[in-house]
């Protein structure tokens, strides 16, 4: 209930408001800015997100303009510093009681993500989530889309395609954290069901970067693959070193995984030591589309290609797309309901393939590649050679 | 036991890789009783040096490696000429907020400069791969690792223990005033202490690149190994701390093939089972 002062003032706000607006006969749409807030990591563990999709949004506003349907476009920034929950859900309250926007876009980690949907759900402000690949994150955030990957979407397609493709028996090797188990567990489901068998799992701990004990316990147990998830950063290098000097390839060892430990930020670093890694992913810079090469060029053009354009940029890049689209729908109403509304079953080309936003899940459905790691014209790539087309998440409920 | 070996070894040359970075802030802390924090900084900033060295300058990988010593050694004198000297008196609380505060604008310094990316570097042909001795494999980087590190150890324990430089500091480490009471310049004795052991954590720097890597969280990543190395071998001595480093490089490597799940945890284990049986030092008398 409200008092009889604010009530009043109300009035007089009111009041105000119809003799401004009552000489514009027919104000068209509305004209204030469309203001997005941006919460990612721009320092801490990993300030090459922030810059990846800096160069999605720079890239997606070169090509379609900053004014949509009749309204400026406007960008502003928060840094949440790396997966620490409480800023970026501060950095997101911020935005949307005092920057006042319309949108919320971001998150590097599934911890942010979810601090982020929290004040989504309340301030009912649409949030694009660019990364936070943990299943099931959104169902009680209705405002929340996704356009990155969950970790059970990239994982299924390998762990089917590797015992179809004589890997028989796996030795699973990851980062003992969060995604790296989830990752771990998807991978053995998928591939026992399809007739493998997991000869060995072994969780290292995070930051390891001497990988010979466990890659002499990998050689004991004389695997067809190993199977890698590792953060990218130093882990995969130190990883596939050890897997170069101790010779795992001439015991027939192959390596696979996602594409997570060989991201096109990290490829340059990593080296020729990567080359013929098998990996499912969504995003390669080597995706074989116009609509692809335009991007890296324009996001190349805004950022000097330092980071290689990865999964980050491209994700950035769509999710600015989807609300391209929506706003475009919506004749530039950027009310909340009408925007989710219109964001549901959106189907549209990212420079990864095409995607479709599910309309019951708001989570992204896409292509997952088979790619393997090759030096095209001097520079290391996952170049693609199977897709499995349209993949939903299989855990979603 | 062809494993055991295999893996024993590889111990053994990350062992000799943590007795470079830590024997420098062993001397430098049983002499001055100086906490500083910023040591593994030292191997960071060689292990970049012989980076840019080579990648952008075209300089073979071993000619990068003195340069590392020398330049890292006088870089972290004059460091020591004009801030750390004027700490010697203060309380460890004030030593250890200046040292870490050096840490932090350290990573961000090479952030700025290098990027956040992971630095890599290709060492020659020759001392990459295996090589296969009796069924054992032994990488060949690692067995370079450990022939360099032993002839930087005896050199080492000879200068200490057979030269006058070595007696002079013997005595500074065992008493400091005594020491100056005799007409021993112990202030240039520490800077010349410090010359060389930043220099062997510059040199351990750049050699530790090709196995442990090098991004600008170094100086902490690593800080936590060279404290216990240090803790454990005891203050000021030599033999301790080579001793310390190799138990912990060997445990470490050890551990993780045999008891996997355990991982990280093991070298703390061995540290804390260590220290209670000899809280002075490994080689120190009970």
């Amino acid at each position: 209930m409200a008092t009889p002062i604010a009530a009043s003032v109300r009035i007089a706000a009111l009041a105000a408001a119809a003799l401004l607006v009552a000489p514009t006969a027919t104000p068209a749409a509305d004209s204030t800015p469309i203001r997005i807030g941006v919460v990612t990591s721009f320092s801490g563990l990993t300030p090459n997100a922030g810059k990846e999709l800096d160069g999605g949004i720079a890239a997606f506003l070169k090509r379609y303009g900053d004014t949509w349907s009749g309204r400026k476009v406007e960008i502003i920034k928060r840094d949440d510093g790396g997966p620490n929950a409480e800023v970026a859900k501060r950095m997101a309250q911020e935005l949307v009681v005092q920057s006042n926007v319309d949108f919320l876009l971001g998150a590097a980690f599934t911890p942010t993500a979810i601090a982020i949907e929290s004040v989504s759900t309340q301030a009912k402000k649409p949030f694009f989530i660019v990364n936070g690949a943990t299943s099931n994150i959104m169902n009680n955030n209705p405002y929340t889309s996704r356009y990155g990957m969950t970790i059970a979407q990239i994982v299924q397609p390998m762990s089917k395609w590797a015992p179809q493709n004589g890997i028989k028996k796996a030795y699973i090797l990851v980062a003992d954290y969060a995604p790296g188990l989830e990752s771990a567990t998807q991978f053995k489901e998928g591939f026992t069901a399809a007739g493998g068998t997991i000869v060995g799992e072994v969780h290292v701990p995070m930051g390891n970067l001497d990988f010979s004990s466990y890659l002499q316990r990998v050689k004991d147990a004389k695997p067809d693959a190993l199977y890698v998830f590792v953060p990218t950063g130093q882990m995969p290098i130190a990883l596939m070193k050890g897997y170069a000097d101790q010779n795992l390839a001439k015991d027939g060892i192959k390596v696979i995984g996602t594409g997570d430990f060989v991201t096109e930020d990290a490829l340059n670093a990593e080296g020729d030591a990567v080359l013929g890694v098998v990996t499912s992913y969504h995003y390669s810079e080597a995706h074989p589309s116009k609509l692809n090469d335009e991007f890296v060029r324009d996001y190349t053009a805004a950022t000097g290609a330092n980071p290689r354009p990865n999964l980050m940029a491209a994700a950035a890049y769509d999710a600015m797309h989807a609300i391209y689209l929506a706003v475009q729908k919506t004749k530039g109403d950027t009310s909340p309901d009408k925007i989710m509304d219109a964001l549901k079953g959106l189907s549209y080309e990212s420079p990864r393939g095409p995607i479709t936003i599910d309309a019951s899940t708001r989570d992204i459905v896409q292509n997952i590649y088979l790619r393997r790691v090759e030096k095209k014209n001097g520079v290391l790539q996952n170049v693609e050679f199977q897709t499995v087309p349209m993949v939903k998440d299989p855990l979603e409920k | 036991m062809i494993a055991f070996a295999t893996i024993a070894f590889a111990g053994l040359a990350f062992g000799v890789v943590l007795f470079l970075m830590a024997s420098g802030l062993s001397v430098t802390m049983g002499l001055m009783g100086f906490a500083n924090l910023a040591h593994a900084t030292f191997a960071m900033f060689g292990g970049y040096l012989a980076v840019t060295l080579m990648n952008a300058h075209g300089w073979p990988f071993l000619a990068t490696l003195p340069v590392a010593f020398v330049v890292t050694a006088a870089a972290a004198t004059v460091l020591e000429r004009l801030i750390f000297r004027r700490l010697y008196r203060s309380s460890q609380l004030e030593q250890v907020t200046l040292t870490i505060g050096l840490v932090f604008m350290a990573t961000a310094a090479a952030t700025y400069v290098f990027g956040s990316d992971p630095q890599a570097i290709s060492v020659p042909a020759w001392l990459s791969g295996d090589l296969v001795v009796g069924g054992a494999e032994i990488n060949r980087y690692r067995l370079f690792l450990v022939v360099v590190g032993a002839l930087l150890i005896v050199a080492l324990i000879l200068g200490i223990e057979r030269t006058t430089f070595g007696a002079k500091l013997r005595a500074a480490v065992d008493d400091r005033r005594a020491t100056a009471s005799c007409g021993i310049n112990v202030d240039r004795l520490f800077m010349t202490a410090f010359f060389l052991g930043s220099g062997l954590a510059g040199l351990g720097g750049a050699l530790s690149i090709p196995i442990l890597g090098l991004d600008p969280n170094f100086g902490l990543t690593f800080l936590a190994s060279i404290l216990i190395v240090v803790t454990l071998g005891g203050l000021g001595s030599l033999r301790g701390t080579l001793a310390a480093a190799l138990v912990l490089g060997i445990a470490d490597a050890v551990g993780k093939y045999y008891i996997p799940w355990a991982g990280a945890f093991i070298i703390y284990a061995v540290t804390v089972a260590l220290l209670l049986w000899r809280p002075k030092g490994l080689l120190a008398p009970r």
